[in-house]
């Protein structure tokens, strides 16, 4: 019997988590002013202050706060790299619109994950190292590689990767 | 080039600037970006999955944005010339009389709907498809 009722709760929790969720973005894609939309021209984000640019896939207002949002196919979890990539784009966008409240990544099948702002440049010393490693790599300079094997599972270039080989 | 390696040899790092999805690559894996910038070949079932995601992102795009009209929304996108096109008979030839606003007004009802189950059957969204490029403006 208790099993039972815990096993009832468990559904109901799971389907309450789910709906509300879903009305949750349902309100955030729907009753909100957007601020930017990308498309295929639509202009591209850049931070002239710590050389950053991004096209975030919305910015929105919603009861007088701002959301960066960023959506992403998949419909297993939202991972931590992609909170990172919105948080850059929140950076870029910052000039754009001001002041960021929020940072938003929601997947194929409505779970998101938010992250409240404090101020730009807090955000920009939370991800600075990662920022920092992107830049060397992107100028030629050699960085200390590493590499998450879990991450190979899913990484595009898992055919032709010189780590892969060796 | 020369620059580039005269300054990597230097260690000096020239302020370049990183997007966001280069910070994202880099994340988990430094090999990801360095593969990326070098052009290397993406395996067959990323380009699907690329393919699959750039559809999901049109469509989300979509989202809140017009959502009355139907063919807008969903067939051809808002700044297609079928939807021009479309938009000026509505305006010119129906809004003017009392049973063209009713279409329109009906046509906005039921367009939600439609959407609704469009997704669900992508087989009507053909057929809507057909039906629409028939009409002759």
């Amino acid at each position: 019997m208790y099993l039972f009722t815990a096993f009832l709760v468990i559904v109901f929790l799971y389907i309450f988590n789910g709906v509300r969720r879903r009305i949750f973005m349902y309100l955030i894609l729907n009753k909100s002013e957007f601020l930017y939309v990308d498309e295929g021209a639509s202009k591209l984000l850049r931070d002239n202050q710590y050389m950053l640019t991004a096209k975030p896939d919305r910015i929105v207002r919603y009861k007088g706060k701002v959301y960066v949002i960023e959506f992403k196919s998949r419909k297993t979890k939202v991972f931590k790299k992609d909170i990172v990539q919105a948080s850059i784009g929140a950076i870029a966008s910052w000039d754009f619109v001001g002041q960021v409240d929020f940072v938003l990544v929601y997947n194929g099948s409505y779970k998101f994950k938010k992250e409240k702002i404090k101020s730009k440049r807090k955000l920009y010393e939370k991800y600075s190292k990662h920022i920092k490693n992107a830049r060397d790599i992107k100028s030629g300079l050699s960085v200390r590689s590493w590499v998450r094997k879990e991450s190979c599972f899913v990484c595009p270039f898992s055919n032709s990767c010189s780590f892969k080989k060796s | 080039m020369v620059v580039r390696n005269f300054l990597a040899m230097s260690n000096i790092n020239p302020k370049v600037y990183v997007s966001a999805s280069d910070v994202s690559d880099a994340y988990y894996c430094t090999y990801r970006l360095t593969n990326k910038l070098k052009g290397k070949s993406v395996n067959r079932f990323n380009k699907r999955a690329s393919k699959r995601g750039n559809k999901a992102h049109d469509y989300q795009n979509r989202i809140g944005r017009d959502k009355r009209c139907f063919v807008a929304t969903y067939l051809y996108g808002e700044s297609d010339v079928r939807v021009k096109r479309l938009r000026v008979f509505r305006d010119v030839v129906l809004m003017p009389s009392v049973l063209g606003r009713f279409c329109v007004r009906f046509y906005y009802f039921l367009s939600p709907s439609m959407i609704f189950i469009c997704n669900k059957i992508p087989f009507l969204k053909r057929m809507f498809d057909r039906c629409i490029s028939l009409l002759p403006f």
